[in-house]
């Protein structure tokens, strides 16, 4: 009980100190490096994520973290040139499912992330014209080979938001575009949606089931 | 003795290319401009699929229940040394001096203080692995990818990597060291599926994460590659919002002198 009111009483601290930092901008350097450090202190707190638990990392994210990403870039980035011919209320669907897949794909490659894995980040110099910019990290686990993460970011009203993470190369975002111009050209806008829409239906089922 | 199995595993492959062909006969519309041969593409790949489900996967998933995550870094790390000679020497052949000191460096510390590669000691001590073959080797030299090309069991290449991945085998230390066909097929059995098993958390990502497996496998291995070639810094990452310049950049990947 007592630990719980404190835990709250810490949480209301942090939060607070957090709104007081936001305050100014904080560089996208030291985002990204909020970003992760919360992400691996968080899922190494809880056992139950560690066997790979997403839904309590979801919800978290949502919580925290994930105002820092820009769903609506990512959703644009993701369906390419053929953006432009989605009505407003579809790109907002487009993104509104688009946003649930992403979440629970950085959920899965989060995860996992264990308490003898490093991030370390690599040098990074910020020009005052910049608008946007690419956070490049190294994942460091023993017995594997290291992988290059790097965080896209852009700079927002006051702000950086993250539109980009890419994985040894490969973007999680832009990954989709061939997949969805596919999916646009044969069946429409609609289609993409519908697709998005299932998948996301058939992977909260399968959550459900297990 | 070894030449004539050899011959057999061949023969083996080339039926698995006919039914691929076979199986995937229908050609897509809007195919990706990389991807002509979506049609047997995609039937190779779904004859892998079949494959790994009712065979190399159960096999994997057993190896990786029976063998504690401690001793399989070791057998990870005794098939890394050895995969980082020629790594060192592909470093040496696209003139990147530093990096090929690191990785023959690594070969010599895991050698040695490493106890015959089965401790990355050089990795504990910040030399870290890199990834390098001949068909990066290729790309940089300037020869362009070819269409992308699903390669029987072994999955995603492209025709450039499919010559770089006959040549990493014809150079490989397994291949000029081992001459006794048992262990050497021993050998390359263990390693594929120690890689295999390695693979089993990613692979729920991926299940999970794309709407269409083939195409998803297929663009990240694009990536992958242009990424290594590019040694990180592919073209065309600061304009990702214009979609058309982004295709361009991806589809010619050649040389980095064409930049």
């Amino acid at each position: 009980m007592v630990l719980q009111l404190l835990r709250k009483f810490f949480l209301a601290l942090v939060l607070l100190m957090a709104t007081a930092v936001h305050a100014e901008v904080v560089p996208p350097d030291q985002l990204v490096k909020q970003i992760t450090q919360e992400t691996y202190v968080y899922v190494n707190q809880d056992p139950s994520l560690q066997k790979g638990d997403i839904s309590k990392l979801i919800e978290w994210a949502e919580k925290s973290i994930l105002k820092d990403f820009d769903f609506n870039r990512m959703t644009k980035l993701a369906v390419g040139k053929d953006w432009r011919q989605a009505s407003p209320e579809q790109q907002k669907q487009l993104v509104q499912e688009f946003r649930k897949l992403l979440i629970r794909t950085f959920a899965n490659a989060f995860v996992g992330i264990k308490k003898e894995q490093t991030i370390e980040f690599k040098p990074f110099k910020l020009n005052p014209e910049d608008q946007t910019v690419v956070v490049k990290t190294l994942i460091v686990k023993p017995g594997a080979k290291p992988i290059d993460v790097n965080f896209s970011l852009e700079k927002a009203v006051d702000s950086w938001k993250v539109y980009d993470v890419t994985m040894a190369g490969v973007s999680l975002i832009t990954n989709y575009r061939d997949a969805f111009a596919q999916e646009i050209h044969t069946n429409g806008v609609d289609g993409l949606i519908k697709m998005l829409a299932e998948k996301n239906k058939q992977l909260d089922q399968k959550s459900k089931a297990s | 003795m070894r030449v004539s199995s050899k011959l057999n595993a061949r023969r083996w492959l080339a039926a698995l290319a006919l039914t691929a062909a076979i199986t995937g006969c229908a050609t897509t519309e809007n195919a990706n401009p990389r991807d002509p041969w979506e049609g047997y593409n995609r039937g190779m790949f779904q004859v892998n699929e079949a494959i790994d489900t009712v065979l190399v996967k159960p096999v994997a998933i057993s190896y990786d229940f029976i063998l504690p995550e401690p001793l399989r870094i070791l057998v990870t790390n005794f098939f890394s040394n050895i995969g980082d000679v020629m790594i060192g020497v592909n470093d040496i052949l696209q003139g990147r001096g530093e990096q090929a000191f690191n990785d023959l460096g690594r070969v010599v510390i895991n050698t040695t203080l490493g106890f015959g590669g089965l401790f990355d000691v050089a990795g504990n001590a910040g030399w870290y692995k890199n990834e390098n073959d001949f068909g990066v080797t290729f790309g940089r030299w300037g020869v362009p990818p070819g269409p992308y090309f699903v390669l029987p069991i072994l999955g995603p290449s492209d025709v450039r990597d499919t010559f770089g991945w006959a040549a990493d085998i014809a150079a490989s230390p397994i291949d000029l060291v081992v001459k006794d066909p048992t262990a050497y097929y021993t050998l390359w059995g263990v390693r594929f599926l120690n890689t295999r098993a390695n693979l089993l958390p990613a692979e729920k990502i991926i299940e999970e994460a794309a709407t269409d497996k083939y195409s998803y496998l297929r663009d990240a291995f694009m990536q992958n590659r242009i990424n290594l070639i590019y040694d990180g810094a592919p073209p065309g990452l600061d304009v990702e919002d214009d979609a058309e310049s982004k295709g361009k950049a991806a589809t010619n990947d050649g040389a980095p002198t064409q930049q």
